[in-house]
């Protein structure tokens, strides 16, 4: 599936599994995906787009851990045991090793939309931007900008704008 | 974190929540087990010596972790 992503794509794709793992997430999901992109777009996105942070999608999205919630209830980190257990152990230790969490159907999902993203604006390799355009398609990553205040329809028409006006430049 | 510490106090007695606390801790328990009983298998720890770290019988021990190491 990855053999048309860039290298920037693709160390987006990692980050989004090092943000499902450290929220104790069983699967990469939209959300993780969104983080990831974000924070590597965001200084760009800052001027037109203020609601559209990393931070504030990762407090909205991380808000529903219910498992780091109960915990620090009785003021256990669920982060800081991971963290901990991590830095032993390695990446993923907690949930049974480094092996590579699964996507959800959503993430999936908007890992093809990315994909037809870039058929439909002629890219010949799909980089970060592109994933981004994919989350912005449908989805919960939709729901979240929207919840912030940024509106994913009109953040897609303006990344698609900018983007057939570098293709012409 | 004073923010924390009070909703703390002020959920310290709703059942719900610490119920939820609970699960969450033994899911939490579980996994570090997992972890630290493989980690010791790796090591050459016999299943004696780890259910004695553990304060558990031999066999319960085995019982429970031997198909994962």
């Amino acid at each position: 599936m990855f053999t048309r992503f860039t290298r920037e794509a693709r160390e987006a794709v990692e980050q989004a599994e090092r943000e499902a793992r450290s929220l104790g997430a069983a699967a990469v999901a939209e959300e993780h995906l969104l983080v990831a992109v974000l924070d590597r777009r965001e200084t760009r996105l800052a001027a037109d787009f203020p609601g559209a942070t990393a931070e504030r999608v990762r407090a909205a999205a991380g808000a529903g851990d219910p498992d780091r919630e109960a915990l620090a209830a009785i003021g256990i980190s669920l982060p800081e045991v991971r963290r901990a257990v991590e830095e032993a152990f390695g990446p993923g230790a907690l949930e049974g090793g480094s092996r590579r969490l699964p996507f959800t159907r959503g993430a999936k999902r908007a890992l093809e939309l990315a994909l037809r993203e870039a058929l439909e604006l002629g890219a010949r390799r799909i980089d970060d931007e592109l994933v981004l355009l994919g989350l912005l398609r449908e989805g919960r990553a939709r729901d979240l900008l929207a919840g912030l205040g940024a509106d994913p329809e009109e953040l897609r028409a303006l990344l698609r704008r900018r983007r057939r006006g570098r293709q012409v430049a | 974190m004073q923010a924390t510490e009070a909703a703390e106090r002020a959920t310290a007695k709703d059942p719900a929540v610490g119920l939820r606390a609970v699960a969450a801790l033994r899911r939490l328990l579980e996994q570090l087990e997992a972890l630290q009983v493989a980690n010791a298998r790796e090591r050459g720890w016999s299943w004696k010596e780890i259910a004695d770290a553990l304060g558990v019988s031999r066999q319960a021990a085995h019982k429970k972790h031997r198909r994962r190491s």
